[in-house]
């Protein structure tokens, strides 16, 4: 399908909300010709969609032995954000989960999970960053939230394991039915004892890293998106998989749309309570110095202003943090 | 990832230079995603057995031909997502008649894994088919 297609259909789907993938989709990216963007807005006009947010892929690993310095990154990201905003017309940038937070000015992320330590140190910054302000978001992405190891990270996965290893594994893969694959997950702590184990090599450490990217990237209850709802406006969903009824079975969307639903309602309820509405609602959530104020720990919980940071997740589930109310 | 897709099988000849045969170049597939080719860590191509050395391999993707060495530092061309590459072997005489089992692997850093996305392929193929 050419990148209009791609667009045709999903519009006659009803999706009507496109994010642009340039780095992928737009051959010649990021030296485009005005023609293109031309081009790109006769799409939308024609087929009735709305570009709802430019995909910044930032490419930290194009120099070999190194990744892309922070300021090297930043000329990338900046041109990203000129390309986002003058020239498709949109206001959200999706970055990488992999690009250091130093790197952006006022970011929208894309975590790999919800609640992560990174994903926490992120929304702290970007909170103390920006005092609070409309650009602090949280970009979650339903793959996060699946319950399976997807067969494109399975079929990646495979080239850090031994031959033998793999091979056993996509057997039990081939046989077993989707529904069943649930033990899959299974994979990511299996590639990491066997690695522990292993030879000390490259491919040891290569196998861990893809038993970590298993592990992080299965699932995060979609519950706890509700406590984020205040930074997020935006989802990024994804379908790896479609059994033949059009389920996408790795991903439990019918859990993710009622809590998002109910996060909403939470979310609008709060709002409309506070007498000065947003403002009020900044105040309250920015790290700041401001009596009263809250704000992440690095564990991923909500604290109150002067109470200890927690240093993990499993001392905050321990104390049973919770975001105020 | 698609590994089984990385050679393009009745893609393979012979590459001939003043009527003599200098090698053989094979088409490899369409990446899983656009980048810089400098992205590729690694190329590993290995004939009925036998591994070709990386100096006598050339990548050539969007009309421009590089060495494995020159590419390394290739920060302007783009391997398009779409766009299939012509991976030639300089080899005296090419690829012989016959059936060869030809094996690529390809090392690629990917921004978004936190690992070398590593693809292998193997097929039976010959020069011409």
């Amino acid at each position: 399908m050419s990148l209009e297609q791609c667009i045709a259909a999903a519009a006659a789907a009803g999706a009507r909300g496109i994010e642009s993938i340039a780095g992928t989709d737009d051959a010649g990216f990021p030296r485009l010709p005005d023609a293109f963007y031309d081009q790109w807005r006769g799409w939308m006009d024609k087929y009735g969609t709305t570009l709802t947010a430019h995909d910044a892929m930032l490419d930290t690993k194009k120099c070999k032995g190194r990744l892309l310095t922070d300021e090297e990154c930043m000329v990338e990201f900046e041109r990203d954000l000129r390309q986002a905003r003058r020239s498709l017309g949109c206001k959200v940038v999706r970055v990488l989960c992999m690009v250091s937070p130093r790197s952006w000015p006022r970011p929208c992320r894309s975590p790999s999970a919800t609640t992560s330590r990174w994903v926490s140190r992120c929304t702290r910054r970007t909170i103390s960053t920006t005092r609070g302000s409309c650009g602090t978001s949280k970009r979650p992405s339903a793959s996060a939230r699946s319950t399976t190891v997807s067969s494109p990270t399975w079929e990646s996965s495979r080239s850090a394991c031994p031959a033998w290893r793999a091979d056993a594994w996509s057997a039990r893969w081939d046989a077993e039915d989707p529904g069943l694959r649930l033990r899959s997950v299974r994979i990511g702590p299996a590639v990491r004892v066997h690695h522990l184990r292993g030879p000390q090599d490259g491919r040891k450490r290569r196998g861990r890293r893809v038993a970590e990217q298993c592990r992080h990237s299965v699932y995060t209850n979609p519950k706890r998106l509700t406590e984020f709802m205040p930074y997020i406006f935006h989802i990024h969903a994804k379908f790896y998989e479609m059994l033949d009824d059009g389920t996408e079975y790795g991903i439990p969307y019918d859990k993710i749309i009622p809590a998002l639903k109910a996060g909403t309602t939470r979310a609008i309820r709060r709002a409309s309570t506070r007498a000065t509405g947003t403002s009020r609602m900044r105040s309250r959530w920015t790290a700041s110095s401001r009596s009263g104020g809250s704000t992440l720990c690095s564990g991923g919980c909500w604290r109150r202003r002067g109470e200890r940071d927690v240093r993990s997740l499993h001392d905050c589930r321990r104390r049973g943090s919770q975001r105020p109310a | 990832m698609f590994d089984r897709y990385m050679i393009v099988e009745d893609a393979v000849r012979n590459v001939r230079r003043d009527g003599k045969a200098v090698g053989f170049e094979f088409e490899r597939g369409s990446p899983t995603t656009a980048g810089w080719d400098s992205m590729v860590e690694g190329l590993d191509v290995t004939v009925d057995g036998e591994k070709v050395p990386r100096e006598n391999l050339r990548f050539a993707v969007g009309g421009k031909t590089f060495t494995l060495d020159k590419m390394e530092t290739e920060y302007e061309a783009r391997w398009e997502f779409g766009d299939a590459a012509t991976v030639t072997v300089l080899q005296d005489g090419g690829l012989a008649p016959g059936e060869h089992r030809l094996e690529l692997v390809e090392n690629l850093r990917v921004a978004y894994m936190p690992f070398p996305l590593q693809g292998r392929d193997a097929k039976i193929v010959s020069a011409g088919g």
